[in-house]
């Protein structure tokens, strides 16, 4: 176990130059391919923000006292992590010329997805942020947590990432699946509710998705001015975390398998 | 040409297994075949080793085996510690990138580290002949100045044991003459080079031994020019008997 964890560590190392080079070119061919670059980094989910903002607060009026942050944090967390999901799932197959070519680790293409997730997800959050803040709905009190919470985040990118990753070649009809379940998680991680909104039965099947627990987490430290909860922090954690292991075993057996099936 | 007799790659029995993939469905069941069928030989420190056959006979299975892309179903690859890289000539390309940054990037691939990468810069532009051109996105070279690119980055690696497979014909004669140059230069640097082509000139020109592949199984290993000579001659064989065939049932 102790050596897994030593050789993860080891490849992670060893390889990790190559994997943020990887994803900043990656970054730098998407802006030069467009006119407008990065804007539409930033443009892209504000207008995914706004358009869901209009539908339930303006049409709907669901607006309760500080619905649109309520709504904006969980929307931006869920893209965020729903992306990262998707676009993991397939690197392997989208990074098949490379590794027919070169002998690398494969779980590097899902890490750098994660990468390039994460700097979008800031892309996206300072103008959301700086939004909230100018309408005063983000309290500043507990926001020294922040960068746990999206740290547990990463983590749980990180891990789901490489299990799918690693399964996805052998199974790709397992991608369209991955659809389904994200537009299901959409409307089961308490983006358009809170959690006290779920009747009590139901209330525990809510909790066991570390997404919801994440879009939580987040609304308790900026919305809420207050601390999150450990046991929800640590579970997003361990969940990763376990994921991660698992990742990286199935990666390491059948590392070299992938040029084989994927053609 | 200094041949010593260390060895410097050692294969052994190796056989690999190709299938079509369990989900894919296909006429008639999934097809298996041995690309590779217990192939053995050794390459010796310095060594120039050529793999001959035709389309299908598993020479890009092979090479892919020695640099440990795949692992053989079968049979061992043994380095001793030297470091194989296939060379390939569009690794990792980024369409709208500059030559550039496509330079930086193939160079982290290949397993140098960032500052080298970056310092390959101006010998690749100067090797390549793309002046201006180095500044602006790939997507807008022509095939010839992309495979110069690729091949300008690929000759700097400095894996232990080469493996080319026919990367000699890139770009115009004028290039050509350039990429031998650099390749008989990489040869003599002491480095085992394992070339893999269908044509026996080639493998005639820069080979010291050779290996000839059909159908996954080794007919023949030998020095290259009597390996160069039994497989044109089989091959012109084979084309007078479909010709006589062709004849007789007209």
């Amino acid at each position: 176990m102790s050596a897994q964890i030593k050789h993860y560590y080891a490849l992670l190392k060893h390889y990790a130059p190559l994997t943020w080079h990887s994803a900043r070119m990656t970054m730098k061919n998407e802006m030069m391919g467009t006119m407008g670059g990065f804007i539409w980094w930033v443009l892209d989910p504000l207008f995914y923000c706004m358009l869901y903002y209009f539908v339930f607060d303006v049409i709907l009026d669901r607006g309760t006292d500080n619905f649109i942050t309520f709504l904006l944090l969980g929307l931006v967390i869920f893209r965020w992590i729903s992306i990262a999901l998707v676009q993991s799932a397939t690197s392997i197959i989208q990074k098949k010329q490379i590794m027919r070519q070169i002998d690398v680790p494969k779980m590097i293409f899902p890490i750098e997805v994660c990468f390039i997730q994460l700097v979008k997800f800031f892309a996206a959050f300072a103008p959301v942020l700086g939004l909230l803040i100018l309408i005063d709905g983000i309290t500043f009190s507990a926001i020294y947590y922040l960068p746990i919470v999206l740290f547990a985040g990463f983590v749980l990118t990180v891990g789901c990432a490489l299990v799918l990753s690693a399964i996805i070649p052998f199974l790709p009809d397992l991608s369209n699946v991955l659809k389904m379940v994200v537009q299901a998680l959409r409307y089961v991680s308490v983006i358009f509710f809170s959690l006290e909104q779920v009747p009590e039965k139901y209330r525990l099947l809510i909790e066991a998705n570390p997404l919801a627990l994440l879009i939580i987490s987040t609304r308790d430290v900026l919305m809420y001015g207050t601390a999150p909860s450990t046991i929800y922090l640590s579970y997003i954690l361990a969940f990763g975390v376990l994921l991660s292991f698992v990742g990286f075993v199935l990666h390491k057996k059948l590392n070299r398998v992938y040029p084989r099936y994927v053609i | 040409m200094t041949v010593t007799d260390q060895k410097s790659m050692i294969i052994k029995d190796v056989s690999v297994l190709l299938k079509t993939p369990f989900f894919m469905k296909s006429k008639g069941g999934r097809m298996a075949h041995w690309a590779l069928k217990d192939v053995s030989f050794s390459v010796e420190k310095g060594q120039v080793f050529g793999v001959i056959g035709r389309n299908g006979s598993g020479k890009s299975t092979l090479l892919r085996t020695l640099a440990r892309i795949i692992t053989p179903d079968k049979g061992k690859v043994l380095t001793y510690g030297c470091k194989p890289q296939l060379l390939s000539i569009n690794v990792g390309f980024r369409p709208h990138l500059s030559g550039r940054d496509n330079t930086t990037l193939m160079g982290l691939y290949y397993g140098l580290s960032y500052k080298e990468a970056v310092g390959l810069h101006d010998s690749v532009q100067e090797f390549a002949e793309l002046k201006d051109w180095y500044d602006q996105p790939i997507s807008t070279y022509s095939s010839g100045m992309k495979s110069r690119l690729g091949f300008a980055v690929a000759i700097q690696t400095q894996a232990d044991i080469i493996l080319l497979d026919e990367i000699l014909s890139v770009g115009d004669i004028t290039f050509k003459e350039k990429a031998a140059n650099s390749m008989k230069q990489l040869i003599a640097s002491n480095k085992t080079v394992v070339l893999v082509s269908n044509n026996p000139d080639t493998i005639k020109q820069h080979c010291s031994q050779a290996l000839w592949l059909d159908n996954g199984h080794m007919m023949m290993i030998d020095t290259a020019s009597n390996v160069a000579k039994a497989y044109t001659t089989h091959l012109d064989k084979e084309r007078h008997t479909t010709t006589t065939k062709k004849a007789a049932s007209a």
